[in-house]
């Protein structure tokens, strides 16, 4: 078994209202950034997924995304490997 | 009015239990209240998941004590028809966030806090409660950044089809529930039900006593816990 390092980025659909978002975005332009648009927030979710293959993890993973993590009515989620990441060793 | 022993849940982060324990017990229902980590649901016909903001509203609104253990049983019951349950406020976005009731809250459009009093109107009573009649109104609080209620696509003509939304908003300058919503609630839905399972976003635990402002909560649960 490997533990492998996974990010999901869960993202409001583009329908869907972001506060947050605006926000953000009109202190931004007004602070200057007038090139900057369509500012979206949505969350990155670093985890790690024991399993006995990269296939198996990432099954794992999107598991998580459609049942928990993201909700269907108002988010969408993308995620992958993140080989760059070290994770934890079991049993160490 | 069958039985009334009703189980009141507190999440980490439930902050209208109390009230709503209260509100309950001037009504002389026998009331318990359970903690979020139990397994099981005590003897009880009824179930209250309270307002409030439990997990710190952390993931989502309700996301996380949608999947606190309790609510494993409080699943296990809905499916075996063996309680009726009421979500107010955080207790409708964790029914919806489970997948018991349909949609989701998300934030209010308007991107602020709303706190203030509202009418709602009864669209459909739910099945089970004939004394809630279509037409009747409710003038109760509300209190919430993430009421604004949203289905997915084909989400909407389904609540339509199975005979509209228990409560609408009603607008203060026509008073008429067509689409007003203080949130930005799709059709102005205030709260829905399914079987015995209804959600709401108002607070009825909050208008008890005319001192308050209003004493329609009081008529509400009233008939709540003379239903199913």
């Amino acid at each position: 078994m490997t533990r492998y390092a996974m990010r999901m980025a869960v993202t409001l659909k583009s329908e869907v209202l972001d506060p947050a978002g605006q926000a953000t975005q009109a202190v931004v332009n007004e602070r200057g950034f007038d090139a900057v648009g369509e500012l979206r927030i949505g969350k990155l979710v670093d985890f790690s997924v024991q399993a006995g293959d990269p296939a198996e993890a990432l099954e794992v993973a999107r598991r998580l995304g459609r049942e928990f993590l993201a909700n269907p009515v108002l988010e969408r989620f993308e995620v992958w490997m993140d080989q760059g990441r070290r994770t934890g060793h079991d049993g160490e | 009015m069958m039985g009334n022993k009703v189980a009141v849940v507190t999440f980490p982060g439930s902050n209208c239990d109390h009230d709503t324990v209260w509100a309950l017990e001037q009504l002389d229902a026998e009331v318990v209240v359970v903690r979020h980590d139990a397994r099981d649901l005590p003897a009880c016909e009824r179930v209250v998941l309270p307002g409030g903001f439990s997990y710190g509203d952390y993931l989502r609104a309700g996301a996380l004590a949608a999947h606190a253990p309790i609510m494993d049983a409080v699943g296990r019951a809905v499916e075996r028809e063996a309680v009726s349950v009421l979500g107010i406020c955080n207790g409708f976005q964790i029914l919806c966030e489970r997948g018991i009731l349909p949609g989701a809250l998300w934030s209010n459009t308007s991107g602020e806090f709303v706190c203030r009093w509202e009418w709602v109107e009864v669209a459909s009573p739910p099945a089970g409660w004939p004394e809630f009649s279509t037409g009747m109104r409710f003038r109760l609080p509300v209190a919430h950044g993430q009421g604004a209620f949203r289905v997915q696509e084909d989400g909407l003509a389904q609540i339509w089809a199975q005979g509209g939304p228990f409560l609408r908003y009603v607008d203060p300058t026509t008073s008429r529930s067509t689409g007003y919503s203080p949130n930005g609630s799709v059709d102005g839905i205030a709260g829905i039900s399914r079987g015995r399972v209804i959600g709401l976003m108002p607070h009825p635990e909050r208008a008890m006593h005319s001192v308050f402002g209003s004493v329609d909560g009081r008529r509400f649960l009233r008939m709540w816990l003379g239903g199913p």
